[in-house]
Formats: C-alpha cells, sequence, structure tokens
C-alpha cells in the first residue's frame, strides 16, 4: 500500500489527472496511526504492560518463601511494600545511587564535552571515524566482562593501586575496590560513550561559520564555545545526561561487582529481592521508589535547566530605545 | 596601481605585499599585492576557485597567509587573532546566531567588548534603522527570509564600526531583484559610513555597479586592478575581456602589423594598443555584442564586417539581441538599445558591422586561458548564450 502510493507520487506529473481522486481516496483510506502501530504495541507490550504489573506487584502481599507470585488480589492491597522499603535499613542506598548517578553523569559531561567537541571540530573528518570506533570499542564488549576487567584494575594489588605506589604518591596498597568510588569510576567508564556520541553529534552539526562568526565579532575562543557553540549543542547534551543517568540508576552489574557492600546500588536491592529472597512484591515496591527517584530527578534538572536558560535570556536580552518618528 | 602614494598609517587602509597561502602543494593566492585606500568600495572578481575568498579569510584572521605581509590601517596583522582585528565579516550564508533574537545578534559585537546596556541598545537600535529591520528585532534568525536575514547581518557587522568590512558573496543567495536593490543599498551605505568595503563576488555585473576598484583575479593572481570603466573599457588580458561583460571572440592569425587578426572569412582590425602581437602568430580577437551593429544591407568594405544569416532575436527588456549565424557553426551576438534596433527577420541575410575600436586582440596564450575557463561568461557566448 505504502509503496503504491510512492510509485503514483513519483509518476505524479506525468500522470492524468483522472487518476488523483484514486490516489486521494487511498490516502483518506490508509489513517496515518497506522504507521505508528509498531512502536505503539511494543510500548504497550514491553513498556506499559511491565511497568503496570510492577506497580500492581508492589501493592501485593508476598504469599510464602517458595511461591514467587504474589498475591495481587484488591483485598489485600496495601502499602506495606513501601513501608519497609523506606526503613532506615534501606533508604541510603536509595540516596547513595542518586548520588553516584549524579555525579557519574557530571564526570561523563566533564569529560566528554571537550573530546566530543574536539573530535567534531579539530579532527580531520578522514580520523573521527576511527576514533568514535574506538570510543565504541568497549560496547562490543561484554558488559560484564569488562567490569570484571576493572576488578583487576581497582583491587589493591591491581594497577591503580601498585602504579600509586612505584612512582611514590603512597606507601600502603589502596583499596578501591569495593568502594563507592570504585562504583563511580566503573560508572564513568561503562557510561561515557552513551554521553560522547550525542554531544558529538550535535557539536558536528554547529556550522563553523557560527563559530567563525562569533571570533569575527570579537569573541574570545571559549567566550565563543560558551556564548554560541555550548547554547547550540545542548540538545546533545540533554540527551547524553538522560542517556547516561536514567540507565546508571538502574544499573547493578557494576556495582554488585565494583562496590561489594559499601557501594550497594539500588538495581542490586532491587534483584536481590527478585532473585534471592524471592519476595516479588517488597522488589516491586523498590523498583517504583527508584523510579520515582529518577521522576523526581529529571523534574528538578529539568527545572533548573528551565531557570539557567531564563537567567542566560534575561542576560543577553536587550531593550531598544522607543522608535522615533524617523 | 603603482602610482598610489604609500597610504602610511591611515585608518581603513589595506596593504598586501607579497601575499601567498597555500593550502598543501595547492597555491590559492600566489603572491598578490594590493593597496586600498581608506574609505574604497574595491571588489575581488573571479571564478571559483581563483583566490578572492582565501584572500578575505585572511584578512578577517582565518586564514595566516604562508608568505608575505599584510596590514591594516598601517599596522601588520600577522598573528593577530580574528578577535582582536579591526575587522568584520559578512558571511556567505550570513551566519546568524540561530538561539539568538535579531537584536541580540546584533548586539553580539558590542556586548563582547563589554558596552553598557544602554548604549549598547542605542547602538543596536541605530543599525537596526540603518538596514530597515527594527520592527523585526524580536524575531528569531529562522523567521526572516534571505533578504533579511541578509539585512541583519550587515547590521551585525557595522554595528561595531569596525575600519574594514569584508563581504564574502553576500547577495549570491538572492533573487535577482532584491539582489540589485541589495547593490544600491550597500553602496549609499558605504559611502554614508566611509568604511573600507572589501566585496568578494563571482558576479561582474555586482563588481561593476558598486565598485570604486576590481581586482579581476585567476589561479590566485590579481590579472588586472581598475575602476570599473578601465576593466570594461581597456581589459588588459583576454581573461578579463571575457569575464566582464560578454565577448564574441575570433581564432585567426594576427596580421597587419599587429594590428589585425585574420579569421576566417573575415578580417578583424582594431585600432587599439596592441602588445606581443608579430605577424602569423596565433591570435584572439574580441568585440563586445553592444559593439555590434546589425544591417539588413551590405554596409561595404572588407574590414570588420561579417556576413550572416540572422537565427534569433531575444528580447533582452531594454536591450534586444541578435544572433548571427556565420557559419562554421560560428554565432554572433549583437546588443541593440530597443530605441535603435532595425525591423529585421530571422532567416534573412544581414551584415555585422563595428568600428575598429571595438576590436581587441589578444595573443594565443592568453586565448587559451580563456578557452579553458568554462565558468565565465565568455563559454556561454560561444556556446550561443
Amino acid at each position: 500500500m505504502t509503496t503504491d502510493t510512492v510509485g503514483t507520487a513519483d509518476t505524479g506529473a506525468a500522470a492524468p489527472k483522472a487518476s488523483s481522486p484514486v490516489r486521494n481516496k487511498r490516502r483518506r483510506g490508509a489513517p496515518k496511526f497506522l504507521l505508528a502501530l509498531p512502536a505503539w504495541t511494543w510500548f504497550i507490550l514491553f513498556f506499559a504492560l511491565p511497568v503496570g504489573l510492577v506497580l500492581l506487584y508492589s501493592l501485593g502481599e508476598q504469599v510464602s518463601a517458595f511461591v514467587q507470585k504474589p498475591d495481587v488480589s484488591p483485598d489485600v492491597w496495601s502499602l506495606d511494600n513501601f513501608d519497609k522499603a523506606i526503613e532506615p535499613e534501606y533508604m541510603p542506598v536509595f540516596w547513595r545511587t542518586l548520588k553516584i548517578s549524579i555525579i557519574g553523569t557530571f564526570i561523563c559531561l566533564l569529560i566528554s564535552v571537550p573530546f566530543a567537541y574536539w573530535l567534531a571540530t579539530k579532527v580531520d573528518p578522514r580520523w573521527r571515524g576511527l576514533l568514535l570506533g574506538l570510543v565504541l570499542v568497549p560496547f562490543w564488549t561484554n558488559f560484564l566482562v569488562r567490569t570484571i576487567g576493572w576488578q583487576l584494575i581497582l583491587s589493591p594489588n591491581g594497577l591503580v593501586s601498585d602504579g600509586l605506589q612505584k612512582v611514590g604518591l603512597r606507601d600502603d596498597p589502596l583499596a578501591l575496590l569495593y568502594t563507592q568510588t570504585g562504583v563511580q569510576i566503573g560508572v564513568v567508564y561503562n557510561y561515557l560513550p552513551l554521553m560522547i556520541l550525542p554531544l558529538y553529534v550535535a557539536f558536528d552539526r554547529t556550522e563553523p561559520a557560527l563559530r567563525e562568526a562569533s571570533k569575527d565579532l570579537g569573541a574570545s575562543r571559549v567566550k565563543t564555545f560558551f556564548q554560541v557553540t555550548m547554547p547550540l549543542a545542548m540538545p546533545g547534551a540533554i540527551a547524553g545526561m538522560l542517556l547516561v543517568f536514567i540507565p546508571l540508576m538502574g544499573d547493578y552489574i557494576t556495582p554488585v561487582l565494583l562496590g561489594g557492600a559499601k557501594g550497594n546500588m539500588a538495581g542490586s536491592l532491587v534483584a536481590g529481592q527478585f532473585l534471592e529472597t524471592f519476595n516479588w512484591s517488597q522488589g516491586a515496591a523498590m523498583a517504583v521508589i527508584m523510579i520515582a527517584f529518577i521522576l523526581a530527578a529529571l523534574i528538578v534538572a529539568a527545572l533548573l535547566g528551565l531557570l539557567l536558560r531564563a537567567g542566560l535570556r534575561a542576560n543577553r536580552r536587550i531593550t531598544l530605545p522607543q522608535a522615533t518618528r524617523s | 596601481m603603482t602610482d598610489t602614494v604609500s597610504p602610511g598609517g591611515e585608518t581603513g587602509s589595506v596593504e598586501l605585499i607579497d601575499v601567498v597561502k597555500m593550502f598543501g602543494d595547492f597555491t590559492a593566492v600566489d603572491s598578490i599585492n594590493l593597496q586600498v585606500q581608506p574609505g574604497e568600495f574595491i571588489s575581488l572578481l573571479g571564478p571559483s576557485g581563483c583566490g578572492k575568498t582565501t584572500t578575505l579569510r585572511m584578512l578577517a584572521g582565518f586564514e595566516e597567509p604562508t608568505a608575505g605581509e599584510m596590514r591594516i590601517s598601517g599596522q601588520p596583522i600577522a598573528g593577530t587573532p580574528p578577535h582582536k582585528r579591526d575587522v568584520n565579516t559578512v558571511f556567505q550564508a550570513y551566519a546568524l546566531f540561530p538561539h539568538m533574537t535579531v537584536a541580540e545578534n546584533v548586539a553580539y559585537g558590542l556586548r563582547q567588548r563589554g558596552t553598557g546596556k544602554a548604549e549598547m541598545g542605542q547602538k543596536v537600535a541605530e543599525a537596526l534603522d540603518m538596514v530597515k529591520m527594527r520592527p523585526l528585532a524580536e524575531r528569531k534568525p529562522k523567521q526572516l527570509s534571505g533578504g533579511q536575514q541578509q539585512r541583519v547581518a550587515l547590521a551585525r557587522a557595522l554595528v561595531n564600526r569596525p575600519s574594514l568590512l569584508l563581504l564574502d558573496e553576500p547577495l549570491g543567495a538572492l533573487d535577482r531583484k532584491l539582489r540589485e536593490e541589495m547593490q544600491i543599498e550597500l553602496k549609499l551605505l558605504q559611502s554614508q559610513l566611509g568604511i573600507t568595503f572589501i566585496f568578494v563576488t563571482h558576479d561582474q555585473e555586482e563588481a561593476l555597479s558598486m565598485s570604486d576598484r576590481i581586482a579581476v583575479m585567476l589561479d590566485g593572481r590579481i590579472e588586472q586592478l581598475g575602476d570599473p570603466y578601465t576593466i570594461y573599457e581597456h581589459p588588459s588580458s583576454a581573461f578579463v575581456a571575457g569575464f566582464i561583460g560578454q565577448q564574441n571572440f575570433f581564432n585567426g592569425k594576427a596580421a597587419g602589423g599587429g594590428r589585425a587578426v585574420s579569421a576566417e572569412g573575415c578580417t578583424l582590425i582594431s585600432s587599439r594598443d596592441t602588445t606581443g602581437l608579430s605577424d602569423g602568430s596565433e591570435a584572439l580577437a574580441a568585440v563586445r555584442p553592444e559593439a555590434i551593429t546589425v544591417t539588413d544591407t551590405d554596409p561595404g568594405g572588407q574590414q570588420n564586417v561579417i556576413r550572416g544569416e540572422l537565427a534569433g532575436i531575444s528580447h533582452l527588456g531594454d536591450v534586444i539581441q541578435f544572433v548571427v549565424s556565420a557559419g562554421e557553426g560560428r554565432e554572433i551576438l549583437s546588443r541593440v538599445p530597443r530605441t535603435s534596433a532595425p525591423r529585421l527577420d530571422t532567416g534573412q541575410t544581414v551584415w555585422c558591422s563595428w568600428n575598429a575600436d571595438h576590436t581587441y586582440l589578444f595573443t594565443a596564450e592568453q586565448a587559451e586561458l580563456v578557452m579553458a575557463d568554462p565558468a565565465s561568461d565568455k563559454a556561454e557566448v560561444l556556446a550561443g548564450n
């Protein structure tokens, strides 16, 4: 059907007028939302439905330690699971997750912005593909394997510790493995490409002539970057921050492998409830809290962003004097 | 233009001394010398790849010359970054900042210098008034037409009152009528402000209509530098003759003591000064379409007369263009003011004739140069336009 329409459109100039009513009729006959049907199906089956189930389970009750599926009939609905999830035993983990995610996102941003800018504007186009490929190499490696690789680097007799001792910066072995710092390093490594790619695209799209115009008008390189280049690349930065922050909040492989007990994150908490304690309801409630944390963080970030933009705009704004008769 | 006095340190003067720019093995600008007077409107005119834009970019500071010296207002500018030069540029695609309003775009240069808000508002308003864009000050560039964006780009550059304004084919994207209007406005603005303009274009009409002087460029060199009248009336080379305005070209052999070219079936006599032509050598003669008269009777004589068949009549508004087919695939163009055009019909036998002082003679080496450049207007003439 689609091909039909395209065919008619292509030959439209040569085709006699008589064919146009048919074409119009066909167009009317195929509602446009059909094009979005696969996406909607996917969205409902793999997003709305599972999230709905998680919400439902979070209200339910664990039947016994041996039955995984909770009882979710309306008469047992309660918020008990949530009460338990915010107990002092668990709550610090959620806050730690938020902290690691926010710091991780910002470190990724700080590393990616100069790198992506350099790659998009300074590097000879012939080498860009290769460098982008190198950025992506970790992605071709199994997530688990490359995180285990970091265990070797971060352990007390690993690369970092040994190196620091050799150059004399430390006298005793440094334990980064199974600490929050270890997790922080691990997540930055794991999520960095997700920040670099959208930023690279954004910088690549900014016209070189705009940077030249800025310098031509008296702005130094640094001023040009902050007044022209970065504002125009903001969509890329926002996309990158979302791509890093959201999966990072739910990551559980990295904290399990590099964090141990001290670097525990909400993801491993939820996974533990589902996979070890077999308390699906409790796990679901924790997952809901995690989602709430993510949403709250995004809302706060969006508000701060809007505030920042309004401030910058107000600062840039100029009022012209009233027009005179001429 | 060696007769110019050394401009010293006057604000707005520009000097290029033996400037060379290489990109790898490619010589984009090949030892250019140019002296521009303060307040002068000078055009760099040439086909694409002739080095005109590179020259402009070197003045703006986006490229550093490989060799030679450049001075603006008497000061050497080598090593000075673009943002520290007293020069502003109007870019080819305008390069307006899309995230800023028209007023903010115009204010950009002033803000970099730390101009106070009140003064900034005043100056921006003046600049926008100058290009008649005040009512659209709050719009974003995306909401403007090409002509309006052009005006904003001009205001954004001029608001800084630079000693030198560089314009990189700023009218190229506009339609013909708008372009002609802008040409007049630009010229008026320039004479009001007294700022030196260096205008890069490949459009010879544009260069002729606005410039005080034109530098015709080819292959990184300046072919000829002169005022529009000189460039048009006394082209120093066949390339300049072909690039500026239109020409009918005739290949042949020099004769008559370097005063004539005998082409197939006719002899073209020139009363102009010609150099370097020895009898019998390959030569090229050129006659402008507007110098040729078409008649339905034989004007007599053997020289500067060609008999042919009238192949086409085009009405170009104020002029009528005749295409005369003179055999051997040779077509001769003639342009006659509408008011003095004879009544002729296609297919009839006509005679093309012109005065000896309208025949330009060039040597064969120069001829090759013209033939090698298909981008010039001349190629269209040979193809019958």
